[in-house]
This record gives C-alpha cells, structure tokens and sequence, in this order.
C-alpha cells in the first residue's frame, strides 16, 4: 500500500475508480453489476479494479455461484486515508474500518431507530 | 474491618462503572463524529453526566466536605444527564 503513494493519488484523481469505490463501498459487488451501476465498460471496470486491488484500495473475494462460474465481488477498503510528508518522501496509510467504528456505527444506528 | 471492605468493594464498583460509563460516552461520541449525528452527541454527553460527572461531583463533595453536606452536585448531574438523554431520544426521532 504504502510503496506507491502515486498510484493512490492518480487513482483517487480519477472519476471511474472513484465511484467503483463508491459503489463498493456499501456491500461487495461483482465486477458485471459495477458495470450496470456505474454505467461503464465491463473492460474499464476490470481495469479500474484490477489498479484498485494493487494498491489495495479494493479488495476481492471469490463467492461460489450456483452455476459453478466463480465469481469475484470486490469490496472498498478505504475508510480513511493519511497523507503524510516526512523528510521530502510522502507517505499514505490506508485505514480500514475498525471494530471501534463498527461499534460505534451499530449504537449510532441502535438510538436512531428508536 | 467488615465496614472497611465493603467500602473497598462500593469503590471499586464505583471505579468500574466510571470506566463502563466513559466506554459508552466514547463510543457515542464516535458515534457522532462518523455518522454526524447530534442524538448521538446528546446521548454520549447524557451518559458521561449520569456516570463520569455524577462520580466526580461525589467524590469532590466526600473530600471537600467529608460527607457533611447533602449529595446536591451529584444529584445535579444525573438530573442534567436524564434531560440530556430525553433530549436525544426527541433529536433521534427528529433527525
């Protein structure tokens, strides 16, 4: 993740990856239904997921389909992101969401369906 | 010396409740700031008066005055804490 911090901005600059991760931010999703929901190529959704992965900005999971056709569903791993600059090299970490934030969410959800 | 350690157990109950209660108000407060949500700031701030205030004010008054006034500050507190928490039951439902 953090060897590349370029290929982070550049992906994050781009308006494609950033509704892939949008969209797959909320539940996993296969790459056909991206393409469905974010209304563009299947071919620059593999591409676009394929940059994602590598950084490790998305992450995939191979799901058994019924069909025997595995299928994989790739799902956002980007909760926050930090930029630093240290000593004239920058650095991003990625962080994901935390079982605190998980906790927090439920009882945030918990009180307002009340 | 029967006295002495059923202090001992009340305080220390009192010490796990204050941690207990400073979980939830933390996790409320996170809450808050992840979903932007004020029910959530009311709730946490409800909470930490009813169990980290309330403490404080208790022990404050037990070493200011030796036990000598009534628990009015204590007292205060949890009655600020309980409106807090009415109020982000009304904000909940609104929000």
């Amino acid at each position: 993740m953090a060897d590349d911090p370029a290929a982070v901005f550049a992906l994050l600059d781009d308006e494609y990856a950033r509704s892939l991760l949008a969209a797959t931010s909320h539940e996993p999703m296969t790459a056909p239904a991206l393409s469905d929901e974010c209304e563009m190529s299947l071919s620059t959704v593999y591409r676009r997921l394929e940059a994602l992965e590598a950084v490790g900005l998305v992450d995939a999971e191979v799901v058994p389909d019924p069909d025997g056709d595995h299928r994989k569903r790739y799902e956002a791993q980007l909760d926050e992101l930090l930029v630093s600059l240290d000593d004239g090299s920058f650095d991003v970490s990625l962080r994901t969401k935390s079982t605190t934030a998980e906790f927090a969410d439920a009882f945030t959800d918990l009180w307002e369906g009340l | 010396m029967a006295g002495v350690s059923v202090l001992l157990v009340a305080q220390a109950l009192a010490l796990l409740s204050l941690l207990v209660g400073l979980v939830i108000f933390s996790l409320a407060l996170y809450g808050y700031r992840r979903n932007d949500s004020r029910a959530m700031l009311a709730l946490g701030c409800g909470i930490a008066m009813l169990t980290v205030v309330s403490t404080i004010a208790t022990i404050l008054a037990a070493r200011l005055f030796g036990g000598r006034l009534a628990p009015v500050g204590s007292e205060a507190a949890e009655l600020v804490g309980m409106c807090l928490i009415l109020y982000a039951i009304v904000l909940a439902r609104r929000e």
